[in-house]
């Protein structure tokens, strides 16, 4: 494995021996197949010299701990990284910037220390994956929900950090989380919101606390590692609608953006929608491709575009739909959503199930109404056969937008044998729509993958000249990412790295994450 | 040779001492019960996502519920619990599911075998 640049073995060994002192024998790893288990095998630069292999991971139990591993990292100037649950398949899974780092894994730090019914509300250590913390609410026998991504078992710490994204009420996953606790590089320990007054008797009610609102600078950063939040969490409503509108032709996806933003922002609808092809038969969100290869017959996903080329003619659209609250006034929301769809689309049409409170039978619910309430199912992880790295960028919330988008992408995509289906758009945040790209990733074949890392980066660049840019980015791509965002030459970039070279002089954590580099690296680089 | 066997040799020794052998590995399985219930059965539970991919691979000629089956080496389990053999089912680290643990997990899965 490789050490970290400019590390004697000697150092090094020396660094690993008071790692040890730190958090015990047992939970320091050098071994080849444990640094194998930090590698992601979704990688685009899996097995190839750019790939960054860890030189040692340690897997800290207590915020000491923490501390204590940052001190032995600012000793001995060894590039770190954290992780939560490290399941971020994607976006970069394990993988850090820089070789020869020390992987921060907080899997063991996993205490839910408060689980409140009557506030809805949690607070937890970053370990705890979304699963664990339901399996908690049901052996409590409490009348909660919690939401989350498909992926069951990442960390409700870090889907929240990395703003991702859930189906139900708490689908913007970085605003469900209220108050922090953080070991800043230097291994000082602050908590923001109202965790910070003495007692804390809101941590987790109230997110802002007085004065300028820090939360969001550890989201998508590299200023420190979170090692307890409050979270949100969703009381079970008296009534439950879960819907899939479906929209029979490939042209009406604008109508239909249309009419959810119309429908969103007069809050008729509240939870995170998603939108997808819809495959008749077939639960559409699921199973829907963001990309194939080119070639078949018309209608097929690689098949040739409408006329005068353009990306590949759907047999219609969907997303669904969750209400939530009183009996009379979600049927009442739910005969308007079908009067306006039904205007603004020809032959739309409906599947819907309604669920009224306690909701007894939730365990064998079918998977998609399990994710419009806010409950872990582990069959909406198709994950990929391969790899790859989500290319996903932020749209307003337009319908001609995301047809003039799509059309930009898929030319791209068909420059590299592809096209682009591209029917995967989360709309977490009401305002924007977030529309999901991947660059696919072969297992032991370099050269398709320098290929489709090439193509990332033209996707990033292209939509970079309508003006887009990424809602979060694969860690081997992060530099392009936050190239995007480059107003006023770079000003923002500056300005993080101002913050970075204070918050961490020696430049130990995570650097190059979200393409921001601690000075030391910055000035290799140039 | 897996911990079932050792525990025939022993009982073919001396009763006492299978006696023993027979309560600690009991408690083994029962700690493997309680490993996969937490880490496993997510996906490999009656109707999940695992045990539909493995329903289609094996057509009934083996159960699709992994902790049915009674032909799982030792081998066969570790590969899949530490490598990424197929990517449905990523690694679990150290951190996760313990060199102890996974000992328990094979006990568990092999406490029907022959
Ligand atoms: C098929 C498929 C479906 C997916 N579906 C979704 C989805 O529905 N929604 C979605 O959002 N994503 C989705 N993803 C993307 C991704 O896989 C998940 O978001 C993933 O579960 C996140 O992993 P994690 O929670 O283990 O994060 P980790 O790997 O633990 O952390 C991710 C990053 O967050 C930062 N971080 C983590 N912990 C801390 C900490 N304590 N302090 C400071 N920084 C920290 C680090 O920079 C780290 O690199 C999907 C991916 C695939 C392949
Ligand atoms: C995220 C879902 C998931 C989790 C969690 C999971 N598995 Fe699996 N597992 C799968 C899938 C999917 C397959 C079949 C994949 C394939 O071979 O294509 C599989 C296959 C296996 C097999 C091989 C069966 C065969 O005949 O090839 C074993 C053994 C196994 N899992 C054991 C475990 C154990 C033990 C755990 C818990 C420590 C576990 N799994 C946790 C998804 C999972």
């Amino acid at each position: 494995m490789p050490l970290p640049a400019g590390l004697s073995q000697q150092d090094f060994d020396g660094a690993i021996a008071e790692l040890r002192e730190v958090v015990g024998e047992d939970w320091v790893f050098t071994s080849d197949a444990h640094i194998e288990t930090y590698r992601d095998p979704y990688s685009p630069l899996q097995g190839t010299d750019d790939e960054p292999i860890p030189s040692a991971a340690v897997a800290p139990h207590t915020v000491e701990h923490v501390q204590g591993v940052l001190r032995v990292a600012n000793d001995y100037g060894i590039p770190t990284w954290a992780f939560s649950t490290g399941k971020n398949f994607g976006y970069g899974g394990t993988e850090t910037r820089v070789a020869g780092s020390l992987i921060i894994d907080l899997k063991r730090m996993n205490r839910i220390l408060e689980l409140n019914e009557t506030n809805a509300t949690a607070i937890v250590e970053p370990g705890v994956s979304q699963y664990e913390l339901w399996q908690e609410i049901q052996r409590r026998g409490l009348r909660l929900w919690v939401d989350g991504p498909s992926p069951a078992y990442s960390s409700i710490v870090a889907i929240g950090l990395e703003r991702g994204v859930g189906y139900g009420l708490n689908g913007d996953r970085y605003r469900a989380l209220s108050g922090l606790e953080v070991v800043l590089p230097t291994g000082e320990v602050i908590r923001t919101g109202m965790a910070a007054v003495e007692g804390s008797g809101a941590w987790a009610q109230y997110p802002y606390g007085l004065g300028p609102h820090v939360q969001g600078m550890f989201s998508q950063s590299n200023y420190g590692i979170v090692t307890k939040v409050g979270v949100r969490l969703i009381p079970h409503p008296p009534a439950f609608r879960s819907s899939l509108v479906i929209a029979p032709n490939n042209e009406d996806i604008v109508p239909m953006i249309d009419t959810l933003r119309k429908l969103r922002l007069g809050g008729a609808i509240n939870n995170a929608v998603s939108l997808g092809p819809h495959v008749p038969g077939r639960d559409p969100w699921a199973q829907a491709p963001i990309a194939a290869p080119m070639g078949g017959p018309p209608g097929a996903p690689g098949g040739p575009g409408g006329p005068g080329g353009g990306p590949p003619r759907l047999p219609g659209w969907s997303f669904r739909l969750g209400l939530y609250g009183y009996d009379r006034v979600v049927e009442a929301n739910w005969e308007e959503i079908q009067d306006e769809f039904n205007a603004a689309i020809p032959g739309a049409n409906y599947e819907t199930e309604k669920f009224l409170a306690p909701y007894d039978d939730q365990d064998n619910w079918e998977s998609r109404h399990k994710m419009l309430a806010g409950i872990p199912s582990f069959q909406e992880t198709p994950l990929w056969n391969h790899g790859g790295a989500f290319i996903s960028m932020v749209l307003p919330f337009d319908g001609q937008a995301y047809w003039e988008f799509r059309e930009v992408y898929d030319r791209v995509y068909r420059q590299y044998g592809r096209r682009y289906i591209g029917g995967a758009l989360h709309n977490h945040s009401p305002w924007g729509l977030i529309a999901l790209g991947a660059a696919p990733v072969v297992r032991d074949d370099p050269e398709a993958n320098a290929r489709s890392m090439e193509m990332a980066r033209m996707l990033i660049e292209e939509a970079g000249k309508l003006g887009y840019g990424e809602y979060r980015a694969p860690t081997p791509f992060a530099d392009e990412a936050a190239a995007a965002y480059a107003w006023n030459d770079h000003a923002l970039m500056r300005f993080f790295e101002t913050l970075k070279d204070t918050l961490d002089p020696n430049g130990i954590l995570a650097p190059g994450k979200s393409g921001i580099w601690p000075s030391r690296y910055r000035e290799d680089r140039a | 040779m897996n911990r079932a066997s050792i525990l025939k040799v022993s009982l073919s020794c001396a009763l006492l001492l299978a006696a023993n052998g027979a309560v600690a590995q009991d408690d083994l399985v029962e700690r493997g019960r309680t490993v996969y219930a937490d880490w496993c059965a997510i996906c490999h539970a009656p109707g999940e996502s695992a045990t539909r991919i493995l329903e289609e691979r094996y057509q009934g000629a083996v159960p699709a519920v992994v902790d049915e089956r009674t032909n799982l080496t030792e081998e066969l389990i570790v590969a899949r619990v530490r490598t990424w053999v197929a990517p449905q089912m990523p690694p679990f680290r150290q951190s996760e599911v313990s060199d102890a643990d996974l000992e328990a997990v094979i006990a568990y899965l092999q406490r029907n075998d022959e």
